[in-house]
């Protein structure tokens, strides 16, 4: 039977080779649309580094003095504005709907600063290797609200601790800048290391705090604690609701002046973090959905190509059919046979384009490509998609041949 | 005639295959026309940005500093308005030059400080106001008196206005923005979140804060309108005889200032890609899009053709008759890609409509509007109409058709005309 399918395959020949040839190049383009999706967000399939659920923020703002709203206080400003503002948080802090509140320096998830240096251990001089990082400062409870993942095991609660003691918490690294060597945070856990002209204590290895779910951040990133007595420099706010309290607290928010505005200072533009995070990754997402809809039209493509194709030779083997059914063929055997030609064929287009897109990759891609694993693992999901595609796709045709009575489709003959 | 009513009855006799054809034409037709109008929003000229194709954008500064020899530092970023009116205010061939800040701020806007809304906010001077043209709904623009004596003057759109006031006709009206009281001078229609440029909820006068500050870097972004037929390589070369002045006034503190190829053109602007530290490449995005249209219809093409193939053996009699009449080779040719073209056609068309109803739905999914537009009800709003209808897409479509037909017809129209008449009709009779 099989070798009776080679030879009837062979008699097609032209057929096959130009069927071959375009299921190859569909399924090239199509593994190649896909490594690069992956290469592209392969970060989603990595921690974020914190939970975002129930988190909302605010922009911390202040009167100008221009404004005939502002409340002069002489050479007490910027003590005043401290208070106001600390009276502001704790405001939001005694809500009944609020879990936790801290503020930040460029220290809010999806903030795209670049703002860093290199750690040290402390004593080393400037050459020696460092960990390059971007810096964030945060108030210790931030731990908390962002849900900072230890890479050790700590609960958020502990890094809260480490943070309140003047402690820092380095991340993991994804990628390093360059062909530079950088020191693992492993070596520097537990270390005293220098930045910013001073000396801190590592207190453990998170998760990295990522600037978006896509990306797969070069270098590494350093979390800072600001004390409560540095207020002034936050520049935003961020509030763990409790479960299921999200609008309620909007509400509360929006009605209570006492929680927006002191003085001075006033809190603004409150927004859900995960809302941020969806404006944030605009366009990467946007990247992700024109690659799918490209890789659904092109199998859609190959699926109506092998539908009318098959759906011919299913007319012209009509004779064919009936003579096999004559001789003892079963529906299913016709069945089996129409779908194992169409997958021999799927199965040269696949080698044929997994040689050409190796030799491609090697030549072109190589330098891009965060593992050659994610290519091996997609050239497998492309073939499995096609088989699938090209299986639905000749199921009405095959079924057809199926059908096809003996006698009726003889009596031209 | 007869060849269009023998290609209806040959479409009736082959449902499915005709279905199959059309459709996967029509597929090609509408994702090559979808990943068009994609770029083409990016660069089409609507309003308020009609002349999009005259203005070009300076937005920054890439300063390197040396010592014996090495670099110490670098530092890129937006320029201060005194260094852009040096680099950008007196070059030939413009016609009008603007300054707006280099990126969007939000503000606290409301009737009263107490009660505010965030909105986006965008700072320019009087001339912005006549290089691009807005849709005043109530009152008129600040002018450049106003700017350079800081009045607070401010202009809202349509949207903003109805926000805060439940009406449009608000010229006059006060409202505090980050709690300094403003008059409200204009109303502009809404601006799409896709032209860059322009798109704002609030519009600020450029006053003496950004006007006096005093360093190489600030805040500020230059709109150039060129002259008509002025080329845009006309205006980066004097930028390139600009920044070898400009290094020279910077020599004597070893600072050498990077001249990344601008001002840019709003392609690269709606890419994101005027970059301030490096130069932007527009030749890899444009040579990824070419072999993307080409993968969209040449692979589509190949399946058409190995259906065509099967289509035409069924017909080998009938060629075979007609070569026996004395049908020339080329007049078979002809006829199959005639009967393929109306085909063809009639896949572009659906193709086409369904392209145009998909981007004015839909498309919010395939647009990426920044962070900014996460304001009001801006945020995942649609193109409009005008910014998509264009009748370059009709002639695409068409080129698209014709190329599609070429491609998947022609190899099987040559063999099908190289059928020996005898051969094909004892073939039949078998």
């Amino acid at each position: 039977m099989k070798r009776d399918l080679f030879r009837q395959m062979k008699h097609e020949w032209i057929d096959n080779v130009w069927l071959v040839v375009g299921l190859a190049i569909v399924s090239l383009t199509v593994w190649w649309f896909s490594i690069v999706l992956y290469n592209k967000n392969e970060g989603l399939l990595y921690s974020r580094g914190f939970d975002p659920e129930d988190v909302y923020v605010l922009d911390v703002k202040q009167i100008p003095a221009n404004s005939p709203l502002y409340a002069d206080m002489g050479d007490d400003n910027g003590e005043g504005n401290s208070n106001d503002l600390r009276e502001l948080i704790a405001g939001i802090r005694s809500s009944q709907n609020v879990e936790a509140a801290a503020f930040s320096a460029n220290g809010i998830p999806y903030s795209y600063s670049f703002h860093g240096n290199n750690l040290r251990l402390a004593g080393e001089v400037e050459d020696t290797i460092g960990y390059s990082a971007n810096f964030r400062y945060v108030s210790p409870d931030m731990a908390r609200i962002l849900r900072f993942q230890s890479r050790t095991g700590k609960p958020a609660e502990e890094l809260e601790r480490i943070l309140r003691d003047g402690g820092i918490l380095v991340s993991n690294v994804f990628k390093i800048y360059g062909n530079n060597a950088m020191r693992t945070p492993e070596e520097l856990n537990g270390n005293i290391v220098e930045a910013n002209g001073k000396e801190y204590r590592v207190g453990d290895i998170i998760n990295q705090v990522r600037r978006s779910d896509f990306d797969l951040s070069y270098g590494g990133m350093v979390i800072f604690p600001i004390d409560e007595k540095d207020v002034i420099e936050a520049d935003r706010i961020a509030v763990r609701v409790k479960s299921g309290k999200g609008e309620v607290f909007r509400e509360e928010f929006e009605n209570t002046p006492s929680m927006k505005h002191q003085r001075n200072m006033y809190l603004a533009d409150l927004k859900r973090l995960t809302d941020e995070g969806k404006a944030c990754m605009q366009k990467e997402s946007t990247f992700m959905r024109y690659g799918l809809l490209i890789i659904v039209a092109l199998v859609f493509v190959i699926m109506l190509g092998m539908l009318g194709t098959f759906w011919f030779r299913m007319q012209q083997r009509v004779g064919e059919i009936a003579i096999r059914k004559v001789c003892g063929a079963t529906s299913g055997d016709i069945f089996r046979r129409v779908i194992s030609e169409s997958l021999i064929l799927l199965l040269c287009a696949s080698v044929l384009a997994g040689i050409i897109g190796w030799v491609l990759i090697k030549v072109v891609l190589i330098e891009e490509l965060n593992s050659l694993e994610g290519v091996a693992i997609m050239e497998i999901l492309t073939a499995i998609v096609l088989a699938i595609g090209i299986v639905l796709s000749i199921w009405w045709p095959a079924k057809k041949a199926m059908q096809i009575e003996p006698a009726v489709a003889v009596k031209d003959e | 005639m007869n060849y269009f009513r023998q290609l209806y009855y040959d479409m009736r006799h082959q449902k499915v295959t005709t279905w199959v054809s059309v459709s996967g034409t029509a597929l090609s037709i509408f994702l090559v026309l979808v990943f068009f109008m994609v770029q083409q929003v990016k660069i089409v000229g609507v309003a308020p940005e009609t002349n999009r194709e005259r203005i070009l954008i300076g937005g920054s500064l890439d300063i390197h500093a040396f010592k014996d020899g090495r670099e110490i530092w670098t530092q890129s970023g937006a320029m201060s308005y005194k260094i852009a009116r040096q680099m950008y205010g007196n070059l030939d061939g413009i016609e009008m030059v603007a300054y707006t800040n280099a990126w969007i701020e939000s503000y606290e806007v409301g009737e009263s400080a107490n009660n505010s809304t965030s909105l986006i906010g965008k700072i320019t001077d009087a001339a912005f106001w006549n290089m691009y043209d807005f849709k005043f709904i109530s009152g008129s623009p600040y002018n450049e008196a106003s700017c350079e004596s800081g009045d607070k003057k401010v202009v809202l759109s349509r949207t903003a206005a109805r926000k805060m006031f439940k009406k449009e006709d608000v010229a006059g009206q006060s409202v505090y923005v980050n709690s300094v009281p403003y008059i409200v001078c204009g109303v502009v229609d809404d601006v799409s979140p896709l032209l860059k440029a322009t798109y704002s909820d609030i519009y600020l006068p450029l006053g003496p804060e950004q006007r006096e500050v005093n360093d190489y870097f600030g805040d500020i972004m230059v709109l150039l309108l060129m002259k008509p037929g002025v080329k845009e390589q006309d205006i980066k070369k004097q930028m390139e005889e600009m920044y070898v002045k400009f290094n020279s006034s910077l020599a004597d503190q070893n600072l050498v200032a990077v001249n990344h190829e601008g001002p840019h053109n709003s392609e690269v602007f709606s890419n994101d890609m005027a970059f301030s530290n490096r130069t932007p490449d527009l030749s890899i995005a444009h040579r990824e899009t070419y072999i993307l249209y080409c993968l969209l219809l040449l692979l589509p093409a190949i399946n058409l053709s190995s259906m065509m193939r099967g289509r035409l053996r069924s017909r080998v009699s009938e060629i075979g008759v007609r070569r026996a009449f004395g049908a020339k080779r080329s007049g078979i040719i002809m006829q199959i890609l005639g009967e393929n073209m109306v085909v063809s056609i009639l896949g572009g068309i659906i193709g086409l409509v369904v392209s145009i109803l998909f981007m004015l739905f839909l498309s919010s999914f395939f647009f990426s509007y920044g962070v900014e537009s996460n304001s009001l009800e801006m945020n995942y709003s649609n193109p409009t109409f005008m910014m998509l209808f264009r009748w370059k897409n009709f002639v695409i479509a068409l080129c698209a058709c014709v190329v599609l037909n070429i491609l998947s017809a022609s190899v099987p129209a040559w063999i099908a005309s190289r059928v020996e008449p005898a051969l094909a009709i004892s073939k039949s009779r078998a």
